[in-house]
């Protein structure tokens, strides 16, 4: 069964992930199911641009109101089913069901009309290339007015079947319709030639009880087979040849063109819908609001090489704990510096650095916007995270062996249960296994001592009276206030350490990839590609 | 059917409101009579100050003088209107507390008594109107002319069918067929069950063996069992081959819920509707009992003046008033037994629009000159006649009056002194009066010097001139009648009355 978004589905990310990220935080159940399957850089494409078109306004009211349509296909279709078999409720239900299709698909291909006529403005760093809604315009084409022709073909039977006179005595006994007046209308119209206006009263609704449904079956056996025949095509065991019965008799071209559509699976694929349209109305819903308080957001490049950039980044999940005033911090990951620790005090943002990462990451990997003012990120399928909390010294051995090319790892105060000799020697290893095994990833730890391993370190940014940066200085005084503490202050602004390898000459250099090891890179990449022209 | 009003032509009434706060103290007798004054002037006292409206009433009096009988019979059939009103009024009451004691297993039963009883109700109803029609006959007043049109539909076709309608349904049988006409809506349930009448569905069961029966529309029973008697299923054995002989089918065993609602909801939908007809009608004619009374104290008034062979003139309206022969109206009224063997003395009245009148004299009757003319001026505006020669009266939109004795209570109760209470009292009447208005005051400032007293009502008479209201004064202030006779080019031009110790008036 098709569904709406693009997926790759051979990857999936582990639930732990969305634990440790704290995901449900900010979006439901249903979201994350569609989370965990990452995306590859074609379909990244294709979703980034259905989100660009859903942060526009007619776009998404569009979309808004063909997802309502959708639940009301949904709530159709329970109605159908839950219909006895044989009888006149199941037969008008499952026209009602066709109609609420024709018109869902109707309201769906004008989406993708919409998108392909770039009906809202492209921004000028969209990527080129094919649309989400390219596989959903080639779908269904042609059986559409078949299922339209055999509806209207039913209507008169249905409008017959509908009114029908009922003689309640001794034995109760069904007619069609008789003529005549029934005693309201001709009470009404004998008031209004008086010059009196009455309102006929509203009959509550009420189920058809079976016996008279058995009776109208029995006194309308044509037009009761004509609706059969509907409600055939609706179920599961139903005609799914809908082309050999058009073609009786019968010129339609899509005769020729049709070849085992069914109905039901087609209704199905339809309400199937319904989460993914949710999923993309909440994604959006939440970018919008999260923009309303001030946090920026953007459709991050997709790079072709490996490396996580962003500037100002957010972590969103703080939104869900009402943090009104998030520090964004800059992000640098790249092939020459794929790995960092990060240490500093308590309550400096490491974990929610951390989970900026991370979070981000499942955003983007999704198709999503992410919360920064820039990013440039590489689809690594195989996010993890190994949080100390969340699990022991043999399940911490187990992750670390299950690495794989395109993971990113998000570390998080592992061994902290060890002495501290003996928790830096693993943190040490581990950290320079990682490494050589080219992984990217972020560990963040309380071992000062890994300041040794060479790896790049970042670390918490503590403000003091002197600092120079006034937005820090005053971030930290009220933080000062807050929380009544006449010691260090944080800023929860991180910052490469002091002391480490590189110089603030190299820090510029690598951001524009003139760093030795960037330029190495570059060499490589150049040398395959030419290898491969030749 | 619109509404209809035998006192105004037009609905809107905010035309013809008249004001005047002291009706009370105008039919309050001037001598003791035993109430039968006020008892017979009072519901009289619904003046207008439409013109329009005035001489509709005066038509349709003139017409109900003309023939007793209508106005009785009239009466009798609207006393039973009301009747009707008062029972559907208690049955819709009853029926809402008894609904929701209704077990749903006797909830069909139930309905479909609520459903005859309407239907008693509305046919009674409609009968009486037709019955309306019938006495009104050809009428030749304006009013009268509408009631008829309003129920000129009582002669129609729709209208007997109505009565039909009614008719059938009142007396149908509890064990009748119940049949409806069934709608579905597109999801299959049942939203429309309406009745219908019994002979649109004709079901004869054959003593075959069919999978269906065959029903005949509109045939006769005679017919159809004829017809289905050793016919063989399937086949149409009928002299007319192309008649049209639809298939009917018989119904299982309904659910009980369903069965109920089906049995009672059509019949309580009709009551409703059969509820709000009646309804209507009693709006349209909700007026109608108490204006025919106002006729009827009308009648009464006029067969009293007529009986003690006093003049009967009804006024016509212009800009002035004038007059001749006017009769004290209370004495006229008064039944004998409480009268001084005296005969009346009619007089002539006089003013015209820019004056004020000055009544003047020491001896009695001033005060009840000043009754009668604001009685005679009440009813003028009422539409009854008066006992006059001749009138034509001017339309004043307010009438105020201040009477001596009124004083007498006021100063009890307020313990100011009298005078105070007087230029309480005149205040209050400045302060409301519009132009158009007419102040009655009776022997104003006598509980002060004289010279002074006089002075200060002349430029009262004068500010209410000023204004565009008209004055009538009875006084005995002397100072008050030079002014007023000498026209010394005071604001105050005034028509001068006086009443001699024989009580008659002249114009001086």
């Amino acid at each position: 069964m098709r569904s709406f978004l693009p997926y790759d589905r051979g990857v999936t990310i582990p639930d732990r992930v969305f634990e440790d990220l704290q995901t449900r935080r900010i979006f439901p159940e249903r979201a994350v199911r569609i989370l965990k399957y990452p995306c590859r850089p074609e379909t990244l494409r294709q979703r980034q641009r259905l989100f660009r078109l859903l942060l526009c306004g007619e776009f998404c009211e569009r979309f808004e109101r063909f997802h309502v349509s959708l639940s009301e296909l949904r709530r159709l279709d329970e109605r159908f089913k839950a219909s006895a078999e044989n009888s006149v409720v199941r037969g008008l239900a499952a026209a009602q069901l066709i109609e609420k299709y024709l018109s869902v698909k109707a309201e769906l291909l004008e989406l993708c009309r919409f998108d392909k006529s770039d009906g809202c403005k492209s921004s000028d760093d969209e990527p080129s290339g094919g649309t989400w809604c390219d596989r959903l315009l080639d779908l269904w084409s042609d059986e559409d007015e078949s299922i339209r022709e055999r509806l209207n073909a039913c209507r008169p039977a249905i409008e017959s079947i509908k009114s029908f006179g009922l003689s309640l005595q001794g034995k109760s006994w069904i007619v069609p319709l008789p003529d005549g007046e029934t005693y309201s209308e001709q009470l009404c119209r004998l008031a209004e030639s008086l010059g009196f206006k009455l309102s006929p009263r509203n009959t509550r609704e009420t189920a058809l009880d079976s016996a008279l449904d058995d009776a109208i079956c029995r006194l309308y056996p044509e037009e009761t087979s004509r609706l059969k025949e509907l409600a055939s095509l609706c179920s599961d065991k139903g005609n799914t040849d809908i082309t050999a019965q058009s073609c009786a008799g019968d010129t339609t071209q899509s005769c020729a063109d049709s070849s085992n559509f069914s109905l039901r699976e087609a209704i199905d694929t339809l309400v199937g819908y319904i989460d993914e349209t949710a999923f993309c109305l909440e994604v959006a819903g939440f970018v919008r609001s999260a923009a309303a308080k001030g946090i920026e957001y953007c459709f991050a490049r997709i790079s072709t090489e490996r490396e996580y950039i962003a500037d100002s980044l957010y972590d969103v999940t703080l939104l869900a704990q009402n943090v009104v005033n998030i520090v964004p911090n800059d992000v640098y990951f790249d092939e020459s510096e794929r790995f960092y620790f990060l240490v500093g005090a308590n309550g400096g943002g490491k974990t929610t650095y951390l989970r900026a990462i991370g979070q981000n990451l499942l955003l983007f990997l999704c198709g999503a916007p992410v919360f920064a003012s820039s990013a440039s990120i590489y689809p690594f399928r195989h996010p993890e995270t190994v949080f100390a909390d969340s699990c022991d010294g043999d399940v911490i051995r187990e992750r670390l062996s299950e690495i794989l090319p395109d993971s990113f790892l998000l570390l998080n105060e592992i061994y902290s249960s060890l002495d501290e000799e003996r928790g830096l020697a693993y943190a040490l290893d581990c950290a320079a296994r990682l490494s050589r095994a080219g992984s990217f990833g972020l560990f963040v730890t309380h071992f000062y001592g890994v300041r040794q391993s060479g790896l790049p370190l970042l670390e918490t940014l503590t403000a003091d009276d002197n600092t120079s940066d006034r937005a820090v200085s005053d971030h930290a005084a009220s933080d000062r206030a807050a929380s009544g503490d006449t010691g260090s202050v944080r800023t929860y602004k991180i910052v490469r350490a002091t002391g480490t390898a590189s110089s603030h000459a190299l820090d510029i250099l690598k951001k524009y990839r003139l760093d030795p090891e960037s330029l190495r890179v570059r060499m490589k990449a150049m040398r395959q590609r030419e290898g491969g022209d030749e | 059917m619109n509404k209809v009003s035998l006192m105004s032509r037009r609905q809107n009434r905010a035309q013809s409101e008249f004001i005047c706060d002291a009706t009370d103290l105008i039919v309050r007798p001037a001598r003791s009579d035993g109430g039968a004054v006020r008892e017979l002037l009072t519901p009289l006292i619904r003046a207008s100050a439409d013109v329009d409206d005035i001489i509709y009433r005066q038509d349709i009096l003139r017409e109900f003088c003309a023939s007793d009988q209508l106005l009785a019979r009239l009466n009798i059939l609207f006393e039973r209107f009301n009747e009707c009103r008062g029972e559907w009024l208690k049955f819709r009451s009853d029926r809402r507390n008894a609904a929701s004691n209704q077990s749903l297993s006797n909830y069909g039963d139930f309905a479909q008594l609520q459903c005859r009883n309407t239907a008693g109700i509305l046919k009674r109803v409609l009968l009486l109107l037709r019955e309306v029609r019938s006495q009104l006959g050809s009428p030749e007043s304006d009013g009268l002319r509408k009631l008829a049109a309003a129920v000129g539909a009582a002669d129609g076709d729709s209208f007997s069918e109505l009565l039909s309608l009614c008719g059938q349904l009142e007396y149908r049988a509890p064990n009748h067929p119940t049949d409806l006409h069934i709608a579905l809506d597109s999801l299959g349930r049942i939203v429309g069950a309406e009745l219908c009448d019994h002979s649109q569905i004709k079901i004869v069961e054959c003593d075959l063996e069919p999978k269906g029966w065959r029903a005949r529309i509109g045939e006769s029973v005679s017919d159809l069992i004829g017809f289905c008697r050793g016919k063989s299923f399937g086949s149409s054995q009928t002299e007319n081959p192309t008649e049209y002989t639809p298939v009917c089918e018989r119904v299982g065993n309904v659910n009980v819920s369903l069965y109920e609602q089906l049995t009672s909801q059509p019949y309580s939908s009709l009551a409703d509707l059969m509820s709000d007809l009646a309804g209507q009608i009693f709006d349209c004619f909700a007026e109608t009992k108490n204006e025919l009374a106002f006729y009827e104290s009308a009648l009464k008034y006029c067969h009293i003046l007529v009986e003690r062979n006093l003049p009967l003139t009804y006024p016509t309206f212009g800009e002035n008033t004038v007059i001749e022969s006017l009769c004290d109206l209370h004495r006229s009224l008064t039944p004998a037994e409480y009268t001084e063997s005296q005969s009346i003395v009619p007089f002539d009245f006089k003013v015209d629009a820019k004056s004020g009148t000055l009544v003047y004299g020491d001896a009695d009757g001033k005060t009840t000159f000043l009754r009668t003319l604001a009685a005679i001026q009440l009813l003028a505006q009422s539409g009854l006649p008066i006992p006059a020669g001749r009138a034509e009266l001017r339309v004043y939109r307010q009438l105020f009056i201040a009477f001596t004795e009124a004083e007498d209570t006021l100063s009890e109760e307020y313990g100011a002194g009298r005078f105070e209470q007087e230029a309480h009292r005149i205040r209050d009447i400045i302060d409301r009066l519009e132009p158009g208005g007419l102040v009655m005051l009776d022997e104003p400032f006598q509980s002060t010097d004289p010279t002074e007293g006089a002075r200060w009502l002349y430029n009262i008479l004068g500010y209410i001139s000023d204004i565009g209201g008209q004055w009538v004064a009875a006084t005995s202030l002397s100072g008050l009648r030079r002014a007023a006779s000498n026209g010394d080019g005071q604001p105050v031009g005034a028509y001068l009355y006086s009443i001699a110790a024989d009580h008659k008036m002249a114009r001086e």
